[in-house]
């Protein structure tokens, strides 16, 4: 493949190649006797013409406005609790099992994020995303280029990753590799790690909150949040939030005193979670 | 030259060809220049590119464009590594507390081995070093030995090396902290007998593969912290040894929330690389098998939610299980990669 630097740089010698040949066609006709003043001319021509031009050539690709995308699409992401912002490392909540409990840790992954427009129409934004909402690196994506104008009524993603995209492998680099599925377990990757603590007594002890996929049983599912919201000059900043409340109640009471030996291998707790999760997330307009 | 007798029509033509050719030579010298400039440019010498022939299932190596693996670059790396002149009263190399046998490390310093560490983005048990290789081989350098540049520039031999590998006249702490970090990036063990099993070349014993199903599984819960191909998760946390930790990461960054953490170190290798922890204090895996079994302190302050059985003490395993266990743990040994040549001392 040729360098574009390269090909950019031989574009534009040729454009002032051809321009210098056009300024010395249009000089003056001079007399033979005149021959050292014309040479004078000549010499500003092709000494300072080209200083001048080199000075502003050869910019990077990357410094080029004509290459640089004018508009850029966000996507972010947040997590509450009862509606505000998590508060980390504090046993302040309380959920619908009655289990005060605090948060640590919340990583996951959506996958197959979608606008869908007036007609029903799906425009595709990312494939999969790795949320850790502890690191600000991860609780923001940017999509340079224009997204089609016009009205959407809602956003779409896989809650987890689909089947295609969840095999052992697919991540390799960290952060998102550490949230490998072991293989005898299935393979793939966790969907999420929502960790924290809960009271226990006068004690305390730990939740893992781990969803994946179990025994043939996927256990991703699909979100679709209605909003309505136009897309004017190519762009939208969006906030997807997640209500860890909703994880814990309806239909089911989830008790995080019974996943204290983890969940990871228990299909039944897999299942009350997918169940749960059809609201978890909302959308907003920034 | 031009010449008073040729016409004005011989003298425009003329021109008009080498108008053009000049500008040509300005602009593309001007071009050369500016990229010679740029100080995220290659090196413009001509050492010769190194492969480091890294397998498909590791995670992306991130190598700074400006220390591209090079024949000799690694090769004067290596060099360094086994040459006390680093040391200011030539006493100690980088081998003295970096043995290949025990996979680069040694019983006496419980220094974190050298094995795989390009992967790595921070460095020392306490994290105390972050960014690529060339940071901590620099830090080692400089704070570490307080290397004497001196020395090595009165050294015929090496002035011409590090010509070679990097076109410098003048040898100062950062050419021989990039160098070392070339030499660390080959550092890389893949070929353990679990590498050789995830490539369908061996069997594991029905031992060890019990074992890695009780290491994989929350039966023995080893995963969520030394998990992936490199067998850590690249982050800091408090295991629960002590109900009053040492500081580690906190001494760092000052944050409470990080007091008691330290580097999840590497399993690969790890029958070798005794005594255990960061602080050495357990000479065997069957102390520190016991020790994630029944031996971890829930009220340790900043404990990881990952130990989510320290309400028991740890995982509870049964002496069989352990026995297993450790039998998986013994498959990440390989020794093709602590018998290397290529890593050896060249002296």
């Amino acid at each position: 493949m040729p360098n574009h630097f390269t090909t950019t740089c031989t574009q534009r010698l040729s454009q002032y190649s051809g321009y210098l040949r056009d300024i010395t066609q249009n000089l003056p006709e001079v007399n033979p006797h005149h021959v050292k003043n014309s040479l004078r001319a000549y010499f500003l021509a092709f000494i300072l013409l080209p200083l001048g031009l080199f000075s502003t050539s050869c910019e990077k690709d990357d410094e080029d406005p004509g290459d640089r995308p004018t508009v850029e699409s966000h996507l972010n992401f947040r997590a509450v609790v009862d509606g505000e912002l998590v508060e980390y490392d504090t046993l302040m909540y309380v959920n619908e099992a009655g289990n005060v409990f605090g948060v640590e840790t919340i990583r996951y992954f959506v996958s197959n994020v979608a606008l869908v427009d007036l007609s029903g129409e799906r425009v595709p934004v990312d494939t999969a995303i790795y949320v850790d909402h502890r690191d600000e690196a991860y609780t923001r994506k940017s999509y340079p280029g224009a997204f089609p104008n016009g009205t959407y009524t809602a956003v779409e993603f896989t809650f987890g990753l689909d089947s295609a995209m969840n095999r052992t492998n697919a991540f390799i680099n960290f952060p998102e590799a550490a949230m490998e599925w072991p293989v005898p377990m299935g393979g793939g990757y966790h969907y999420m790690k929502l960790e924290g603590k809960y009271a226990l007594g006068e004690d305390f002890n730990h939740y893992n909150f781990h969803t994946g996929p179990l025994d043939g049983n996927h256990n991703y599912f699909q979100v679709h949040v209605p909003v309505h919201f136009e897309i004017a000059d190519g762009r939208f900043d969006l906030t997807v939030e997640m209500e860890i409340q909703n994880w814990f109640r309806d239909p089911h009471t989830f008790d995080l005193s019974e996943i204290d030996h983890g969940m990871m291998g228990n299909q039944e707790k897999q299942q009350q979670v997918k169940e749960n999760g059809h609201d978890v997330f909302s959308v907003q307009i920034e | 030259m031009f010449s008073p007798s040729k016409s004005n029509d011989e003298m425009r033509h003329l021109l008009h060809i080498i108008l053009p050719v000049i500008a040509a030579v300005v602009f593309i010298a001007g071009c050369k220049s500016k990229d010679a400039d740029d100080p995220d440019a290659p090196p413009t010498h001509s050492a010769t590119p190194a492969d480091l022939n890294l397998p498909f299932n590791f995670p992306r190596m991130e190598i700074p464009e400006y220390n591209r693996p090079t024949v000799e670059a690694i090769a004067l790396g290596r060099e360094l590594f086994y040459d006390p002149i680093l040391h200011p009263l030539e006493t100690m190399s980088c081998a003295s507390c970096h043995d290949q046998s025990v996979s680069f490390t040694t019983h006496e310093s419980n220094a974190l081995a050298l094995v795989n560490l390009g992967w790595n983005d921070r460095f020392l048990w306490n994290g105390k070093v972050a960014g690529t290789l060339e940071d901590i081989t620099l830090f080692e350098v400089e704070e570490f030995f307080q290397t004497d540049v001196d020395a090595l520039n009165a050294n015929p031999d090496y002035r011409e090396k590090f010509k070679a590998a990097y076109g410098v006249n003048s040898i100062t702490t950062h050419e021989i902290s990039l160098a070392l970090a070339q030499f660390f990036r080959t550092l890389n063990s893949h070929d353990s007998k679990y590498d050789r099993w995830l490539r369908g070349e061996v069997q594991l014993t029905a031992e060890e593969y019990a074992g890695f199903e009780i290491f994989n599984s929350e039966t023995g819960d080893c995963f969520h912290c030394h998990g992936t191909i490199l067998f850590h998760d690249n982050r800091f946390g408090n295991n629960g040894l002590d109900l009053e930790p040492d500081p580690g990461l906190f001494e760092v960054t000052g944050d409470p929330n990080d007091f008691g953490k330290f580097k999840t170190p590497t399993l690969r290798n790890i029958e070798l690389t005794a005594p255990y922890m960061h602080d050495g204090r357990f000479e065997t895996l069957e102390e520190v098998v016991d020790f994630y079994s029944s031996g971890v302190q829930h009220h340790s302050p900043n404990l990881s939610p990952l130990m989510k059985y320290s309400a028991d003490g740890g995982v509870q395993m049964y002496p069989l299980q352990k026995e297993y266990l450790i039998a998986f743990l013994k498959t990440l040994t390989d020794t093709s990669f602590t018998e290397d040549e290529r890593f050896a001392d060249p002296r």
